[in-house]
């Protein structure tokens, strides 16, 4: 499989080298959990690897396999019944993390600096904001690519980051941050 | 003052997708509204410093388990072998590519002399109607006309059958050097 989506042999660790940075993104920015990190980035891959022949190159390769992360994410907080009632893919995305972690330990490491504040209040956002914000101002991905991803209306897309970005500014300045932005 | 305009337009216009006529029309409006200009102007600083943000790194164990766990769980799977050296594979395009050239050109000489007038008789006396002892003259043209098809055929393929003759030798050969370690 190459990156315009034609089939052939696959080269594991090219599509491992291509894609971990995107997959691991989107678990970070999806699953509070750390300790379940490690474990969703294998099956993303192994669901990636499984779903390969079904894959028809209308998309690109990153986007699919974003999805496949996304809803791999998804699947793992549904079956492991993880500190919040999960039910459909749509209300997970409204929903904001789970509560309880990341450590004491993380939570001071990250008052230390504006950057990682910054990235908590990021990742304290619901998922519908969160992860639009991620894909299109760090992955660099369009907004129908992430209406791909996401399975939802592209006018959706450019409501919920422009009402992340409106809720990330709240949170920011609400929460005794201090200077964190300009 | 105009009314404020969508959020879609706000959000377009920070991110650089707002063109043409709405464009103009959203700065028109900004021109006007003190309001939507500081809402552009902390949108803009937001969107800024979350793109600033660098992606977590993604641990080195985890990337080499993930690869293991791939390769281990399909037999489509191929690890990333070294693959031919560049200068290997060019040298086998260019050799290519000259048979295929030299293939082309016999074909052209040879359709370019028969239609200058000259004869498969000319070319390969051995292979004419009267090599082959056609006295008649209708026959004659008929078997002049089929060896003149078969020998510019035969020519197209000599490069294939050159290529096909290096490949058996180059095979003959790795065979024999893996059987000598």
């Amino acid at each position: 499989m190459d990156r315009e989506g034609k089939t052939g042999p696959v080269d594991a660790d090219r599509l491992v080298e291509d894609h971990k940075k995107l997959v691991y993104h989107l678990i970070h920015r999806t699953v509070r959990d750390r300790s379940a990190h490690e474990e969703i980035f294998q099956e993303v891959f192994l669901n990636v690897l499984e779903s390969l022949p079904r894959f028809e190159g209308r998309s690109k390769l990153s986007t699919w396999i974003a999805s496949i992360a996304v809803h791999t994410c998804y699947k793992f907080i549904q079956e492991a019944g993880r500190r919040e009632r999960v039910g459909s893919f749509g209300d997970w995305l409204e929903a904001g993390p789970e509560p309880g972690v990341p450590s004491d330990v993380q939570e001071r490491l990250e008052r230390d600096d504006i950057r990682r504040r910054l990235e908590r209040r990021l990742g304290e956002l619901p998922r519908k904001y969160a992860l639009p914000l991620t894909l299109f101002y760090l992955e660099g991905m369009s907004y129908q690519e992430i209406a791909d991803i996401l399975e939802v209306p592209l006018g959706t897309v450019k409501s919920h980051l422009f009402r992340g970005l409106k809720e990330l500014r709240k949170r920011i300045e609400g929460g005794g941050d201090g200077p964190v932005l300009g | 003052m105009d009314p404020c305009l969508d959020d879609v337009f706000k959000l377009d216009y920070l991110n650089g997708t707002l063109f043409g006529g709405d464009r103009a029309l959203f700065e028109e409006h900004l021109a006007a509204c003190p309001a939507c200009r500081r809402e552009i102007a902390e949108l803009r600083e937001t969107a800024a410093a979350v793109a600033g943000l660098t992606p977590p790194a993604v641990p080195a164990a985890w990337t080499a388990a993930a690869k293991a766990r791939l390769r281990a769980k399909s037999p489509l799977l191929v690890a990333a072998a070294p693959s031919r050296p560049i200068s290997d594979r060019r040298r086998t395009n260019v050799f290519q590519y000259a048979l295929v050239t030299a293939g082309v050109t016999a074909g052209l000489a040879l359709l370019f002399w028969l239609a200058m007038g000259g004869t498969v008789r000319g070319l390969l006396p051995g292979l004419s109607a009267a090599g082959l002892g056609a006295s008649d003259p209708s026959v004659a043209r008929t078997v002049n006309l089929v060896v003149g098809v078969l020998s510019l055929h035969a020519l197209l393929f000599v490069p294939s059958i050159i290529e096909n003759v290096y490949r058996l030798v180059r095979r003959a050969g790795r065979r024999g050097r893996r059987a000598l370690t």
